[in-house]
């Protein structure tokens, strides 16, 4: 289990996180650190286990009912950027 | 099939995911209201579709009746457990990072729909059909000079039905033919508009050449919301990659756009772990028990769908298929047939299906509305073409009447009565109006006397024209010929 | 008022302003004047609320004169800044929320506020909970009110380093893996973990969906089955919520625990374990079987096993629950030219190293390839967990042991090696990954410093894990531990 510089960076990319190389060495470190503990599981024998995760579970169903929305000031009250009633973000297809 | 490829004997595998927007009121996991088109940006949205920190997702029970309908119309096995899952990607228009979709458990699973054509029917196998929440939109403009994103969420947590194909059509016309499909049965059970300049329904359609025993590469082309981009953007792609194949290069398993200006499909680039959506059970969300009971209820309670209505029309109405093509293309137009038949005489079929794909279809689109928003009802229909079959009416004041009712909804008696539209059929009435033209017109009858009663046409049309078209044209035939015949004359 | 006042049970205060001995402004005012003599020492606040409070104060003492009140009116309290609150800014002890305030109320915040408790603030936290020491707060670490060295525990240390220092009566907290029960026995409080289910998380701002749990944390048990009571019930927003009625668990605190079946096992019991934990919990649960309980030696073999499937499971969960952080709706933005590198830093700079590293591990569990061997296996050992529980409570009624296999650690000293701050949880997180009940209650001192005794019990046993805490506490002659706050400008 070893997890390189370039696997932590692909993880971090995937999550959006930006990461300084030698933060990202540390983090691999870590997260290899982690890894090798956790990997105790394979260990365990789990054959036993059957059966669909959530099988006999029956999750609440809500009527097709129209409820206030939120007021738009409100919606964009923590907004970091906003005009007209939108989100402004920088382009998404830019640079 | 385009040329290229046939004559390199390439055969193209194609599948189809087509995105269904539901019909419900509130969205799929909120009580925003899911109808947002023209709505003020942001103003649909809630601290659960918007993705605050700590709200919480709660099922539309609608949504998942409504996907309930189109996995078991579309023949599919429901599970007794279904789940939700998170499908993990970052993108502004995804609130929480994540979209709530079905993944490992979806609600349908392995159905088919049957496509009809001049050749028989096509079987397009379903792999899936799996209920998840819609995304915002993003915007492109520029703000102080620079490019930005406008990030409006009021379609965000919109329900939508993803249903997905198996790579088993061939051309881009079964392609285009199994998306019309799919689109009627989705209208036809209520659970979508049909509508797709609303982008309603969108279509991912992947694509790849296949040579003998050998697959090729897959390729994807995302957000197709019209038949035509999905017929031309098949079109387009399948001559690209023939055109790749025979100059000995390789096609390579991707995503494509479609451009809808420059009609070519483009490269979108991205990395392949970009499409690691790290999907697990949604945990905010107890998985869904559906007891086959229920999905046998819901069996027994759908709609007729169109392909057995058109069967029915044709084999117990007596229709041509090209009417019962055209009666079946709009849900409301063929229950107004089907109701309107049962309120008549046997054997009207044809006059039903006459009055409504003339005269309605054509005031319809003169009006440019849907049928809905016009005044016709099987009742009235039916009261119309009983007048008509009595003889209370001719067929040109029929269309009068027809019209008055499409404007105002009253009944066809009530029009006739009120506009004094009735045929003349009393037979005395008549007689002295027929005596009255013969009067007038001494040299006509005369014509006819001589040519033996050939030239009855020009008579007729002057007593028309003297009751003002109400006449019964027939009756006044009979009446001219009896008051012209030579042992009236005689006396 | 003395400020002696403040380590009474707000039962007697209750008592007291029905009685109108005291108003809720003086023990508002009190409190308020309390926290900043003290606060600056430990830290346990991240924001006060003073203004509301005294306007909260003014409205309870008026619920008291037309004799609308309930045990929680007119009680100074604090919330873990994790838990929602409207108009309130809501960290999670993270600077990517640094200047979020929610526009809506969660449901717990609405039930307290509702109730007539009076709020005196947010409280400090490792960010977004995950830590078990609050040095991971993404603004100042928190310390222990028993030794300013030493860390209150974690993730809900504020809350309960500030019950502790008598800067709130008592406070809310939220357990993933413990971050109850372990800062609870760390400060000398007693901290209750409820049921999976049991509280509403609709407000909570989610680390791991499927284990977090909103519980109080209070100076006696009394006070946190009547805090229980008022926090505990069905949500219609939290679709995980348990329909089961809310008993009154004050009133099932009768002090008798003759003939009660406790389960002692031996994994809580490693060589590792601090001596002076060993001997305080041994002796606490001596006095319980001298109360007339039934003390017997169980196993619970999944314990190690637990740990590891927790960080698994957990990290998978909040490696999602925290995409929504990207600096498009709200909390933190990093300028730049494009979205993709304004994620990229909004998310480098809000973000502190066990954040990143946490997600990092859920998305290499939750990744392709990797996905069946980590997160898979882990759902399966989880059922495992689940299972040691159910055939223990077969056998026995409650089960007990250590809280945590440590007195309060020294600040600094765990922050390096994450694994050994990791195994402060041992004992607790085998009840999340089970989803049922645990609370710690003081069991003395070792070496100056609290030790808590862990009562668990099963899904909706928590009346009679507080039966037996409460008649623990009574027996132990201590209702509170003070600690002898050697801090602080004088009184
Ligand atoms: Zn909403």
């Amino acid at each position: 289990m070893s997890v390189s510089r370039e696997v932590v960076e692909r993880l971090a990319e995937m999550t959006r996180i930006g990461l300084a190389h030698a933060e990202a060495e540390a983090l691999g470190r870590d997260i290899e650190a982690i890894l090798a503990h956790v990997s105790a599981l394979q260990e365990i024998d789990t054959a036993a286990v059957e059966g669909a995760p959530g099988a006999g579970s029956d999750a609440p169903l809500r009527e097709d009912v129209v409820a206030a929305s939120l007021p738009v000031a409100d919606v964009l009250a923590n907004a970091p950027q906003q005009a007209d009633g939108f989100f402004v973000v920088p382009a998404v297809f830019g640079e | 099939m385009t040329g290229g490829s046939q004559g390199a004997g390439y055969r193209p595998v194609i599948g189809l995911e087509v995105h269904a927007q539901l019909l419900t009121h509130s969205k799929m996991f909120c009580g925003c209201d899911a109808r947002y088109s023209g709505a003020r940006p942001n103003s649909h949205v809630c601290p659960v579709c918007l993705g605050l920190p700590g709200a919480l997702p709660v099922i539309n029970r609608a949504a998942l009746e409504q996907t309930l309908m189109v996995a078991t119309a579309l023949n599919c096995r429901v599970p007794e457990t279904s789940r939700f899952d998170r499908k993990n990607y970052p993108y502004p228009d995804i609130p929480k990072g994540y979209q709530i979709s079905q993944y490992a458990a979806p609600l349908g699973r392995a159905g088919h729909l049957d496509i009809f054509h001049a050749d028989g029917p096509d079987r397009v196998g379903i792999i899936r059909v799996h209920l998840e929440e819609d995304t915002g939109k993003t915007m492109h403009s520029v703000l102080d000079g620079r490019p930005v994103s406008l990030v409006d969420y009021n379609r965000s947590g919109v329900p939508l039905l993803e249903i997905v194909s198996e790579p088993c059509i061939h051309s881009p016309d079964a392609a285009r033919r199994y998306f019309a499909g799919l689109r009627e049965v989705l209208v036809y059970l209520g659970v979508n508009s049909g509508d797709m300049e609303e982008g309603v329904l969108r279509a991912d359609v992947n694509v790849s050449l296949s040579r003998g025993a050998h697959p090729g590469a897959k390729v994807e082309i995302k957000n197709l919301n019209s038949f035509r981009a999905v017929t031309r953007a098949l079109e387009f792609e399948i001559d690209r990659q023939a055109a790749l194949l025979e100059a000995g290069g390789q096609v390579a398993q991707e995503t494509r756009g479609w451009d809808e200006g420059q009609e070519e499909t483009v490269s979108q680039r991205s990395k392949e772990y970009a499409e690691d959506y790290r999907y697990f059970p949604e945990p905010d969300l107890p998985a869904l028990t559906v007891s086959p009971e229920r999905v046998e209820e819901i069996r027994r309670t759908l709609p007729e769908l169109p392909a057995a209505r058109r069967a029915r029309y044709v084999d117990s109405a007596g229709l041509s298929p090209y009417e019962a093509e055209v009666i079946t293309q709009d849900p409301a137009l063929a229950s107004l047939f089907d109701e309107t038949l049962s309120l008549q005489p046997p054997g009207g079929s044809k006059a039903v299906a006459n009055w409504i794909m003339g005269e309605l279809l054509r005031l319809l689109h003169e009006a440019a509305v849907p049928l809905e928003a016009s005044n016709i009802s099987p009742r009235g229909l039916s009261g119309l073409l009983r007048l008509l079959g009595d003889g209370t009416i001719t067929n040109a004041q029929a269309k009068i009447v027809f019209a008055r009712m499409f404007e105002t909804g009253a009944e066809a008696d009530e029009i006739v009565r009120r506009e004094g539209l009735a045929q003349i059929a009393d037979t005395d009435e008549l007689a002295a109006t027929v005596r009255r033209v013969l009067a007038e017109n001494e040299a006509l009858v005369r014509d006819y006397v001589e040519k033996g009663g050939k030239t009855e046409g020009p008579l007729i049309g002057k007593v028309m024209a003297a009751t003002g078209g109400r006449a019964n044209a027939a009756l006044v035939r009979e009446l001219i010929r009896s008051l012209l015949s030579p042992e009236a004359t005689a006396q | 008022m003395t400020e002696g006042i403040l380590h009474r049970s707000f039962l007697d205060l209750h008592e007291l302003m029905a009685r109108r001995e005291i108003s809720s402004v003086d023990v508002t005012r009190a409190t308020l004047e309390r926290v900043q003599r003290l606060d600056p020492d430990v830290g346990a606040y991240l924001l006060v609320t003073e203004e509301q409070a005294l306007a909260q104060a003014v409205e309870a003492d008026r619920a008291y004169a037309e004799d609308r009140a309930n045990a929680l009116t007119g009680i100074p309290f604090a919330l873990k800044d994790i838990i929602s609150t409207l108009g309130i800014r809501t960290t999670c002890g993270s600077r990517i929320l640094e200047n979020y305030v929610p526009v809506y109320q969660g449901q717990v915040a609405g039930r307290l506020l509702e109730s007539g408790a009076v709020l005196i603030g947010k409280t400090n936290m490792d960010e977004f909970a995950m830590g078990s020491s609050t040095e991971h707060s993404g603004f100042f670490p928190t310390r222990n009110p028993w030794d300013r060295d030493r860390v209150p525990g974690g993730s809900s240390g504020g809350s309960a380093a500030a019950v502790s220092a008598g800067m709130a009566a008592f406070a809310l907290g939220t357990d993933t893996g413990g971050s109850i029960r372990q800062p609870a026995s760390l400060c000398g409080v007693v901290g209750l973990k409820p049921t999976y289910g049991r509280v509403s998380r609709y407000g909570l701002v989610a680390f791991a969906s499927s284990l977090d749990q909103i519980g109080p944390i209070a100076r006696s048990v009394p006070e946190v089955a009547a805090v229980l009571g008022v926090i505990a019930g069905h949500d219609p927003h939290d679709s995980t919520t348990l329909r089961a009625e809310v008993p009154d668990y004050r009133a099932g605190l009768t002090g008798e625990v003759r003939g009660l079946r406790i389960g002692v096992p031996k994994e809580y019991f490693p060589d590792t374990l601090e001596s002076g934990v060993a001997a305080a919990v041994s002796q606490g649960l001596a006095s319980l079987e001298s109360l007339g309980a039934h003390l017997v030696d169980i196993s619970l073999p999944m314990t190690d096993a637990a740990l590891s499937c927790y960080y698994i499971v957990a990290p998978s969960e909040a490696m999602s629950n925290l995409a929504r952080y990207d600096g498009v709706r709200y909390g933190l933005r990093e300028q730049a030219a494009d979205v993709w590198t304004l994620f990229d830093r909004t998310r480098e700079r809000g973000f502190g190293a066990e954040v990143k590293r946490r997600i990092l591990v859920g998305a290499y569990a939750l990744s392709k390839g990797y996905y069946e061997a980590y997160y898979v296996k882990a759902l399966e050992v989880r059922a495992l967990v689940q299972r040691d529980f159910e055939a223990a409570f077969q056998q026995v009624d409650v089960i007990a042991g250590p809280t945590s296999p440590t007195t309060a650690f020294r600040l600094g000293e765990r922050l390096d090696d994450p694994l050994s701050m990791y195994l402060a949880d041992a004992f607790t997180l085998p009840a999340n990954m089970a989803g049922i009940c645990g609370v710690s209650v003081p069991c003395g001192l070792a070496g100056g410093l609290p030790v808590g005794l862990q009562i668990l019990g099963p899904k909706l046993g928590e009346q009679t894990i507080l039966r037996v805490a409460d008649a623990y506490e009574r027996s132990a002659g201590f209702n509170v531990l003070v600690p002898p706050l050697t801090f602080g400008a004088p009184a």
